[in-house]
């Protein structure tokens, strides 16, 4: 085996382990504000494409124009998911609140099967498709915009934490709950925002991976499986354990499905999750 | 000036009365003390005005406004600020970032259209910055403004907090057990600083073990012996009530409650 088919496996996995990561965040911007583990995260990354195909494919919209309101209607849906299921049970416990993120996954995957069927649908990738030599591997272009909107997205997320009030205010609210009501934070606001940018990066991640690997209404569950995994592996509740977690497993995915089988990949991927729930639990940032 | 008003306030966790039929005002441009036995319901009360408990029963209004149903940031927005027996503050931030998360509650309504500016950004924001910086230097914390709030020490941590409460211009300033845990010079210092803060006009009302700082910082002590409020008054006549030192100090113990 040599080299440049090593070096392809690792950009394939940073690829996919970018989605990964992308999911992670959404996750870890849910937990930090709620404590809960939303696992319709990964509806949100089925929908943004799928919602994208619509109007790139169907409605014959220009593509970036097509790509933007995938991602604006997504970001609805998630504030819509908090305004409808968690605000009207707040003050339920955690467990509650997960179950209902699990009812809230199915539901949104029942309605893109009516609205989508079952077949995989590929939106066009952004700029093309010819390969670019990248030393020994080829990239196809789209690898690149799912690095660079991944990179963009958590450049985005970083600054709004830093340097925006509202990103100081969700911050603090993740720190301490009581402190930051008592300095005047609606919690409630805070929590509603939080499903909304975890839906614009679910959403996000959708638009971007389905010129690659195509798209359909069945990718949710296991994306969100993916995302949390990754969250785990990396820290649940650390940003930088997401995106490091998530570059992690798909790495590792991309190496075993190479150097092994590609029926282990998803094995692969829940195993590591096994491994690290068991022996390393908070993760290879520390955290909660 | 608005005074803070307790009207029969009462809380029940199960069958075990924490606080009873509590009455009592705070008044501006006073400092006031709440004491009493460990486990008489000063924190609890501390909670009930903060919003973080509801009352069972009665009524916490300030002046006009009613706080007795409202959720923790509104009650905030009234004019309460508070801190907490464990300093509650944002380790992660810097002190500055601490005030200024503290100063956002102004604007209330136009969250949106001011939050999320991008002033390289707050921290060019004049009204945002310049604010939390006063109330650091109002605190003489101005020289920690860039440290990172957790690797405080303890004294400092709790003044970063009466600076971050002092930051959301409450007209009622609470603060539970700020003397615990300081050096005697900082507790002078906090003596200094509460005073200051009462000449603002503000409402200083206090949850405080150390009797000797609440004797000579308060101008009104109510004190609290399971759940219910023994008696209140002036700290000298507080010092020597019969019913306070029995149940408070215990008997025999007089001499320690002259001394602090």
């Amino acid at each position: 085996m040599n080299t440049d088919v090593l070096l392809q496996f690792a950009v394939s996995g940073v690829t996919v382990g970018s989605i990964y990561a992308l999911v992670a965040l959404g996750f870890t911007l849910i937990f930090n504000a709620t404590g809960i583990i939303n696992f319709a995260q990964g509806q949100f990354v089925m929908l943004g494409g799928l919602i994208a195909t619509t109007f790139a494919n169907t409605l014959a919209w220009p593509l970036p124009l097509a790509v933007l309101a995938a991602i604006v209607l997504t970001t609805a849906v998630g504030a819509a998911v908090e305004a409808l299921t968690i605000r009207p049970m707040r003050g339920r416990s955690v467990f509650t609140l997960i179950m209902i993120t699990l009812g809230v996954s199915i539901i949104l995957e029942t309605a893109a099967l009516l609205i989508w069927g079952t077949d995989p649908i590929f939106l066009s990738s952004f700029s093309g498709e010819a390969p670019i030599p990248f030393f020994g591997a080829t990239l196809q272009p789209q690898m690149i915009w799912v690095l660079g909107g991944t990179v963009a997205a958590m450049a985005a997320l970083w600054a709004f934490y830093r340097y925006t009030i509202f990103g100081q205010a969700m911050l603090a609210c993740s720190i301490n709950v009581d402190a930051a009501a008592s300095v005047g934070i609606n919690r409630g606001r805070m929590v509603m925002v939080a499903f909304a940018l975890a839906a614009a990066l679910g959403g996000l991640g959708g638009v971007l991976i389905a010129p690659i690997t195509s798209t359909s209404y069945g990718i949710g569950l296991i994306m969100a499986l993916k995302g949390f995994a990754a969250a785990i592996i990396g820290g649940m509740g650390s940003s930088l354990g997401a995106v490091i977690g998530g570059l992690a497993l798909g790495l590792a995915e991309a190496f075993g499905t190479g150097l092994i089988s590609s029926g282990y990949k998803d094995a692969l991927a829940l195993g590591l999750l096994i491994v690290f729930l068991v022996l390393r639990p908070q993760g290879l940032l520390g955290g909660k | 000036m608005s005074r803070l008003q307790l009207e029969g306030v009462s809380r029940r966790f199960g069958g075990l009365v924490a606080v009873s039929d509590l009455s009592f005002t705070v008044e501006p441009a006073r400092i006031t003390a709440l004491i009493g036995p460990n486990g008489a319901g000063k924190t609890t009360t501390f909670n009930m005005v903060s919003g973080l408990i509801r009352p069972t029963s009665g009524r916490i209004t300030l002046g006009a406004q009613d706080l007795t149903r409202l959720a923790p940031h509104r009650i905030c927005m009234a004019g309460i600020g508070r801190s907490f027996q464990t300093p509650h503050i944002f380790g992660q931030m810097t002190v500055l970032e601490n005030v200024m998360v503290g100063t956002r509650v102004e604007a209330p309504a136009g969250l949106l259209a001011t939050g999320l500016r991008f002033p390289s950004a707050v921290h060019e924001d004049h009204d945002v910055a310049d604010r939390a910086m006063q109330e650091l230097v109002f605190m003489n914390l101005a020289h920690l403004a860039d440290r990172r709030a957790g690797a405080l020490a303890l004294g400092q941590q709790r003044m970063v907090e009466v600076a971050r409460a002092l930051a959301t211009r409450p007209k009622v300033l609470m603060l539970d057990e700020p003397a615990a845990g300081l050096t005697h010079a900082e507790v002078r210092g906090l003596k200094e600083t509460l005073i200051k803060i009462r000449d603002k006009g503000i409402a200083v009302f206090l949850v405080e073990h150390n009797m000797r700082f609440v004797l000579r910082t308060a101008q009104h002590v109510v004190v609290l012996n399971f759940g219910e409020k023994l008696v209140e008054g002036p700290p000298d006549q507080i010092a020597n009530d019969e019913r306070v030192i029995a149940a408070y100090l215990g008997r025999g113990r007089e001499a320690q409650l002259a001394q602090g």
